[in-house]
């Protein structure tokens, strides 16, 4: 009769500890599997490491003096690629614009590039980004006192209805003195707002102060190329 | 005895100066391929970037022309090395990522707002991934500065060790796929530049050791 008495809470005690051992048994074996994956991991990426790098589809040249002589010529083409004269460095980042000839620097100036913001037609058919584009471009116009030709986007960011007769659209004053067209409607030109200057503000276009602006119109001819990044 | 030594002498010349130019050929087939990678590039109008991790060195350029250039602080590269090619970035991935913000138009006899909605470098994250093709994930962190910077290089360090490299390099080799992880400090204001410059579809070319 001894031998069938247990306390009460014994047996529970008992399930609970072994679920305790389960646990840790499991825990384990999951740490024991993620330790050989780690260790796996790093043995695959430590051969890799070691083994040669993968050569481009391009057969190897033969000798040493073809390679070399080809090399010079590619160094070349890449020299021919770059602009000659002076041309125009625009940093969107930083909003500052170099006027450059070789690696001289002739002219740092701070400006306004685009504010990469979107604007929606109240419709929803048209959207806007208003980015600076980025890459090579070449000075296509120049214009003095420019006029404004207003888009359809500054209208419909003003709330006011779309002109329909093209004269409504010009806007006098608003481009400074200057302006120098890089193509795909985008310009450098002069700004109202010039406490903005050094900021990501606009709709795409370069604004410059009137006295930086000044000397890049003077400077730059048509064909200037202009690099943007 | 002499004619032992002679052989030997012999021998070690003969493989001494036959590995000079196999050696030179190596470094310069790896050159005539990056100025190849470079020039079809170059030949485009588009933004391209050259990390060259011998130098700790990133270019931003367009047509060969070097626009801006970042210092490389400290670099960890790990996994299959890097073929010297063109490629391309496919995604960038940050914690939180920048943001369009959206113009309200104005509504009639309402003054515009548009001058103050602009995404500006500052806005631009310092610590990203950038994946290339070719399984590369080039991860940018800025050089620690202060106590929150330590603790997060450290923690994205430990990260590394702990799972992408050990975890990436296996998922990629179950593929029969390579897997590079390379992570590159920079200061602050130099990550977040490369972050603007550095738009995902632009190309770039990987030079190192």
């Amino acid at each position: 009769m001894n031998e069938t008495f247990y306390p009460p809470q014994e047996p529970q005690l008992q399930v609970s500890g072994n679920r305790k051992k389960q646990l840790l048994q499991i825990s384990g074996l999951l740490l024991a599997l993620w330790l050989c994956l780690l260790a796996a991991g790093y043995v695959i990426g430590w051969s890799a490491s070691r083994g040669r790098e993968v050569q481009s589809t391009a057969p190897k040249p033969r000798s040493v003096k073809v390679i070399k002589s080809e090399n010079a010529a590619l160094k070349k083409k890449l020299q021919v690629l770059g602009p000659r004269g002076l041309y125009i460095v625009i940093d969107t980042a930083d909003n500052v614009l170099y006027l450059k000839e070789g690696i001289k620097t002739s002219l740092k100036a701070t400006v306004s590039a685009g504010s990469g913001s979107l604007l929606v037609e109240p419709s929803g058919t048209r959207r806007w980004i208003f980015d600076t584009p980025r890459g090579e471009f070449t000075v296509e116009s120049k214009f003095v006192k420019p006029a404004w030709v207003k888009p359809d986007w500054a209208f419909i960011e003003e709330g006011k209805p779309i002109p329909k007769n093209p004269k409504d659209r010009v806007e006098l004053g608003m481009l400074g003195e200057y302006a120098l067209g890089f193509g795909d409607g985008y310009f450098i030109h002069g700004t109202l707002y010039t406490r903005l200057l050094g900021k990501n503000i606009t709709h795409g276009c370069v604004r410059v102060g009137d006295e930086d602006l000044k000397i890049v119109y003077r400077t730059a001819t048509l064909g200037t190329k202009v690099l943007i990044f | 005895m002499v004619f032992i030594r002679l052989l030997f002498l012999s021998l070690f010349l003969t493989l001494g100066v036959e590995a000079a130019p196999a050696a030179e050929l190596d470094q310069l087939a790896r050159e005539n391929n990056l100025l190849k990678s470079e020039h079809q590039f170059a030949k485009t109008p588009h933004v391209y970037v050259l990390f060259d991790l011998v130098e700790k060195k990133i270019f931003i350029k367009v047509r060969g022309t070097v626009l801006k250039e970042l210092p490389i602080t400290s670099l960890k590269i790990w996994g299959a090395p890097i073929s010297v090619k063109p490629m391309t970035l496919l995604k960038k991935d940050a914690f939180i990522e920048p943001g369009r913000k959206e113009i309200k138009p104005a509504k009639e006899g309402e003054e515009t707002t548009s001058e103050l909605q602009a995404l500006q470098v500052g806005d631009m994250p310092a610590r990203y991934r950038l994946s290339l093709d070719g399984n590369i994930w080039l991860y940018v962190r800025p050089r620690a500065e202060g106590t929150l910077s330590t603790l997060l290089n450290t923690l994205s360090s430990l990260k590394s060790y702990v799972i992408i490299k050990p975890m990436g390099t296996l998922w990629h080799a179950l593929r029969g796929e390579s897997f590079t992880e390379v992570v590159i400090y920079l200061s602050e204001n130099d990550a977040r530049s490369l972050y603007w410059a550095f738009q995902e579809g632009y190309g770039c070319v990987i030079w190192s050791e």
